[in-house]
């Protein structure tokens, strides 16, 4: 298994061409994908990609990613590519442009391998939702890899990529990487680019990268950390400030941690892990978020409303799946009602409901509300410590099947990510041991907006713990 | 709370999506217990908030690019006439 840094210096040093990493990857797909379904494309043009990065190199350019091998979330434009979200509605649909961080990293000399596999529309926890079929943990083939970006995560874990990348709502980049062994980062919103992500909901999206390494995570999160015109809600650089302590203390907000249904096993990996915090010179300060066990109820809520209304496009007339009807509406209708799997259907009517007429004050404006005060919580909390630990999942990855046919407790799943989103801060998965059974479980470590560099700096202290 | 299933019904008609009637009751279960879950948020006193500044308007000079989309997405379009888009009468 490669690391970034290794890549780079293979690839560097000539001791292997981009051409040769690929074609390592590209067998190594074709020999363990039929298994996991972690892509649901793999690029007819992968070896074109990396030919093409070897002749920049013998040109003389400097390639700062030469050679690196990523798979991108279904969700997320290539220009020329489908990209489905996981979804019946999107299948015919190949992107007009290519995203921000696509362009990105291509200029610096990346390769994508193929589009990974995801929960329909970035909704779910376990990529089960997926009108490409589930995707299963490399770990142990009878669970799920987390979600949604599980694609992501089993294709990184299974060694079918250097580096992928996913994106996470409510911590679809942070769970499956805590299911699957990994590192997983949500940056700050605002950060990374959503210009040619596919919308879920807009206030809480964000794009973040899977390593097997802090150091491979922080190299890519450097790679797409840009201000984009395209973007209405990139923070330009100038206004990217870090406001708050930076003092190597962790803040555990104890009460809420033990309130929530954990299992009995990821609380003792929990401790055991903030005891070696304390051994790398971290100072453990308990500290109180009274409202966050609300943040996963206004965080469906605000989730709802904002899918619902970003779903609206999808109407059958100019691009993806089209079942005609008689009518204009009919063919909405017959489009809408074919494209979209259960769970987006759900989403949306619920989406309409919290913003209908005699309930909008109820639910969404209420929900608005509460998540100023959550996030007046985490800036309290902030005023005297660094950083905030938590686990990343209350549970470790699940069987197949177990929480498909009741909605309430796959959203319950999401109750330690959430808040994260809601406030719109950076948080980063980092593995932190394996149930008796051999499941990988994570640590979650949160800072305040823009202060990225002290979660990597955390996480690499954390990662070599022992 | 407890939605019935001609509630379900109006809701599909709002999100224009088709729900069948064996579908229906499964989702008037599922849609009870979720929002009576998120109505928990309704116990909390906290002040009403109208702008949490998440977000602020951001303009730029409306310069023109020269860019020529037409073939590509004319290209999605399931069902088109020369360079429009076919849809059924409405009126």
């Amino acid at each position: 298994m490669y690391t970034v840094q290794e890549v780079i210096r293979l690839v560097s040093t000539k001791k292997k061409s981009a051409q040769e990493i690929a074609a390592e990857y590209l067998e190594r797909i074709g020999q363990k994908n039929t298994d996991l379904n972690a892509y649901v494309e793999v690029y007819s043009d992968v070896l074109e990609q990396a030919k093409k990065v070897d002749e920049r190199l013998a040109q003389g350019e400097k390639l700062p990613l030469a050679g690196v091998c990523i798979g991108i979330k279904d969700n997320i434009l290539r220009k020329g590519f489908h990209a489905s979200a996981g979804s019946n509605i999107l299948k015919p649909y190949v992107a007009t442009y290519s995203s921000t961080v696509v362009e990105h990293l291509e200029k610096l000399g990346a390769i994508f391998l193929g589009r990974c596999n995801m929960d329909e529309f970035a909704m779910g926890s376990s990529t089960e939702n997926s009108a490409h079929g589930p995707t299963k943990n490399p770990h142990d083939l009878s669970r799920i890899p987390g979600g949604s970006s599980g694609g992501s995560a089993a294709a990184l874990a299974a060694d079918l990529a250097t580096v992928t990348l996913g994106s996470d709502t409510g911590g679809s980049v942070r769970q499956p990487a805590s299911f699957c062994g990994l590192v997983g980062l949500l940056p700050t919103y605002g950060t990374v680019s959503r210009y040619g992500l596919i919308a879920m909901g807009s206030s809480l999206d964000q794009i973040g990268p899977f390593g097997v390494s802090v150091e491979d995570v922080e190299t890519m999160f450097k790679a797409i950390a840009h201000h984009d015109p395209l973007d209405s809600t990139s923070v330009p650089i100038s206004r990217r400030i870090i406001q708050g302590t930076q003092n190597k203390k962790v803040g555990v907000p104890f009460s809420f941690i033990e309130r929530e249904g954990i299992d009995a096993e990821v609380l003792e990996n929990f401790k055991e892990s903030i005891d070696a915090l304390k051994k790398k010179g971290y100072e453990i300060v308990p500290i109180d978020l009274p409202l966050a066990h609300y943040a996963l109820a206004v965080y469906y809520i605000v989730m709802f409303a904002e899918a619902s209304t970003n779903l609206a496009r999808f109407d059958g007339v100019r691009y993806g799946l089209s079942v005609p009807g008689g009518t204009p509406n009919e063919t909405y209708i017959n489009s809408r009602g074919q494209g979209f799997g259960k769970e987006v259907q759900r989403r949306i009517m619920l989406g309409n409901y919290v913003l209908s007429h005699g309930y909008y004050d109820a639910f969404y404006k209420k929900a608005v509300s509460l998540r100023a005060a959550i996030i007046q919580d985490f800036q309290k909390a902030f005023q005297d410590v660094e950083f905030i630990a938590m686990p990343t999942s209350p549970i470790p990855a699940f069987a197949l099947g177990e929480k498909t046919q009741d909605p309430l407790t796959m959203y319950l799943a999401d109750i330690f990510t959430v808040p994260v989103n809601i406030a719109q801060i950076p948080g980063i998965s980092v593995p932190s041991g394996k149930t008796k059974t051999g499941l990988p479980l994570g640590m979650q470590f949160l800072a305040t907006q823009f202060n990225e560099a002290g979660l990597f700096a955390i996480g690499k202290d954390f990662e070599n713990h022992g | 709370m407890k939605l019935q299933e001609s509630d379900i019904k109006e809701l599909a008609i709002m999100g224009r999506i088709h729900v069948s009637d064996a579908d229906a009751p499964k989702y008037a279960d599922d849609f009870s217990s979720i929002l009576t879950y998120v109505s928990e948020i309704q116990s909390v006193d906290v002040p009403f908030v109208q702008d949490i500044s998440l977000v602020s308007n951001v303009l730029r000079d409306d310069v023109v690019v020269e860019q020529d989309f037409t073939a590509d997405f004319l290209g999605q379009v399931p069902d088109k006439e020369g360079e429009y888009v076919k849809v059924k009468q409405i009126l």
